[in-house]
């Protein structure tokens, strides 16, 4: 029984030692992770009064950005938005950081994962930002160009250049972000495909009369209109 | 495109005899063989009756025409002996020459504004290659006003059929008499007179990449004169009739090269604009008389067509600087039928305004913005040809005067959202 008490006071000694030891690191861990806190706090503030300056919530509400916002679930503004992003990605690099510090093996290795993964995670970032206004920009342009071309269904065709972009420029993230790069590219593949064959097939067989109604009605256009609008 | 690399300037260097000139007549072509024979005697007739002892030069800047259109241009002979009791004094000298630049109109009058400066004309004037109605008068309305009145531009005024020139009159002459508060109700004639140092003007303005090289010119050219404070009158010249326009011709790319012209020309004048608060008449010259114009088919069908699908499917775009309760509206006349079916003037003053607020705060990109007014214009013109439809060329004229007084009345909206 006194075997047993010895043991187990040099166990919560040794175990006092080792907490008095991490203490320290501990305080170390605490005080970068309140910095990063409060780095946070002021990326945060300085970068919402840049945007200010420049009104980039009235760019996006142009650009269409806050509408895609919207229907993503996020009501706060744009920039009150990219504003909370920085902030929390500025505690979570302090947070790693500070784990960084304590010299394991374990945390090495993961914090070596996490920062070999940060240029990936910003090209796929940028990829499908850049991507969210060039399928804007190219399904609005369809959709206008449709519509100036007496097409009926501009708004589904419109609709349909949305998705394909979207679903390109997503795989082109996943890809970057070599997430089963196997099953996005093979799942791509069997994707545009299909609707390649099914849009083929759908207007041989179903469209042949609406393209004679629209190329009639172009045609009947040139023809029966000697007006000089200017 | 261009088909010679020599320059008009160098052209104008390369003309045997005159380094100057007292006027310089334009005529911008592409493929115009069939017509421009007729112009050029036309112009060369007026020249010889009206500046019989003034050294003038007819130059033809050509977009690089494939059917012989310069070798009409020098071809064309007139027999000054069997028009007139008495010849004029000096030659008249012809030049052709391709011009440089993007393809369009505007650049091939940017050739000519360079031959006027380098010859430093006292008074040009530009007319259409594709007229059938011009006659030699023309010249003396067109060149009088600025060579003896000392007018810097004269814009034309024509006889023309109630349903032709429908953008003009839906926008084009109400907008920029509502704006510049001058009666010039023909912006966009084509058929222009202008001084020498208006030439030089136009000359030195960097606009030669954009819109104004092609079919801008016209409006471009009226609004510098009006927003400049030139001194500007208006020449009635009787009907205007020319060649049916190339069924290859993109209407659409006319509208959007033509209204984003003058939107981009409200924004740069806006301290001017701002500064009108009504309009007034301009001094017009020459003898307004009867004349009968040619009839116009019109495709109202087509034109309902191209509104009811613009209603369909660009209301969301619409909503995004227009509002709500507007495009609910414009939705619901989309279902009308054509018996019943009225886009009124108030309703269509407002929504053109509102485009020009949103060019201004680019809502949207501009070539999308303008194309997405295409569907709106059409229904406003049928409205117009329905409303119109058995009313002479007279009452039809007192509708367009009325929609111009709209665009007055509702200017005030436009400066308080600017």
């Amino acid at each position: 029984m006194g075997n047993i008490i010895d043991r187990l006071s040099e166990r919560l000694g040794t175990f006092g030692e080792k907490l008095l030891e991490f203490i320290p690191d501990l305080l170390v861990i605490v005080i970068i992770i309140i910095s990063g806190f409060i780095a946070a706090s002021i990326l945060r503030f300085l970068l919402i009064k840049a945007f200010s300056a420049v009104r980039f919530d009235d760019w996006s509400d142009q650009i269409g950005l806050t509408t895609a916002f919207k229907k993503a679930g996020i009501t706060s503004p744009p920039s009150s938005f990219l504003g909370s992003f920085v902030y929390w990605f500025t505690v979570v690099l302090f947070f790693v950081a500070g784990f960084a510090t304590l010299g394991f093996r374990v945390t090495d290795a993961l914090v070596s994962i996490f920062f070999a993964f940060l240029p990936r995670f910003f090209t796929a970032l940028i990829i499908v930002l850049f991507g969210f206004f060039v399928t804007k920009y190219l399904a609005r342009g369809v959709l206008i160009a449709g519509v100036t071309a007496g097409i009926e269904y501009s708004k589904a065709l419109s609709e349909l250049v949305r998705v394909l972009l979207f679903v390109l420029v997503f795989a082109m993230a996943l890809e970057e972000l070599a997430i089963a790069p196997r099953v996005v590219l093979a799942a791509f593949g069997i994707f545009f495909g299909a609707i390649g064959i099914a849009a083929a097939v759908a207007f041989g067989i179903a469209g042949r009369d609406y393209a004679k109604r629209v190329i009639d009605y172009l045609l009947s256009k040139r023809e029966g209109n000697d007006i000089d609008q200017l | 495109m261009p088909r010679s690399d020599i320059s008009t300037e160098q052209a104008a260097r390369a003309i045997p005899g005159p380094e100057q000139a007292d006027i310089i007549v334009g005529i911008a072509s592409y493929n115009n063989a069939r017509t421009i024979g007729h112009v050029v005697r036309a112009v060369d007739a007026g020249l010889a009756k009206y500046f019989p002892s003034q050294k003038a030069i007819i130059v033809n800047s050509d977009g690089g025409s494939s059917d012989s259109t310069p070798e009409a241009v020098l071809g064309a002979s007139v027999d000054h002996k069997a028009i007139f009791l008495s010849h004029r004094l000096t030659t008249v000298n012809r030049i052709t020459s391709p011009y440089h630049g993007i393809p369009g109109k505007g650049s091939a009058f940017k050739a000519i504004f360079e031959m006027a400066a380098s010859l430093n004309a006292k008074a040009c004037c530009v007319v259409d290659a594709d007229l059938r109605s011009i006659t030699p008068e023309w010249m003396e309305l067109l060149l009088s006003p600025v060579y003896k009145e000392a007018f810097d531009f004269v814009a034309p005024l024509y006889t023309r059929h109630k349903y032709d020139g429908t953008i003009t009159n839906s926008i084009i002459y109400p907008l920029t008499r509502a704006l510049y508060g001058r009666k010039i109700r023909q912006p966009i004639g084509g058929d222009f007179g202008f001084s020498g140092e208006m030439a030089r003007f136009y000359l030195h303005q960097d606009v030669w990449t954009s819109d104004i090289a092609r079919f801008g010119i016209d409006i471009w050219m009226t609004t510098e004169a009006l927003a400049g404070n030139f001194k500007v009158c208006q020449s009635y010249l009787g009907a205007k009739i020319h060649d049916p326009k190339d069924p290859g011709a993109d209407l659409r790319d006319m509208f959007v090269q033509v209204v984003g012209s003058l939107m981009s020309l409200t924004e740069k004048h806006n301290a001017e604009w701002k500064k009108t608060h009504d309009s007034k008449e301009v001094p017009t010259f020459g003898f307004k008389y009867s004349v009968g114009v040619v009839p116009i088919r019109v495709n109202t069908e087509g034109m309902l067509r191209s509104f009811r699908i613009g209603a369909e499917n660009l209301k969301e775009v619409w909503a995004g600087f227009m509002d709500k309760p507007v495009v609910d509206w414009l939705v619901k006349l989309s279902h009308e039928e054509a018996a019943s079916f009225r886009f009124p003037k108030e309703t269509w003053v407002g929504i053109v305004y509102d485009y020009i607020l949103a060019y201004h705060h680019k809502k949207l990109q501009a070539e999308h913005l303008l194309k997405s007014l295409i569907p709106l214009y059409h229904g406003r013109t049928a409205s117009f040809f329905l409303e119109t439809m058995d009313m002479g060329d007279d009452e039809a004229e007192q509708v367009v005067e009325d929609v111009a007084a709209e665009y007055e009345n509702q200017k005030g909206y436009l400066a308080g959202n600017w």
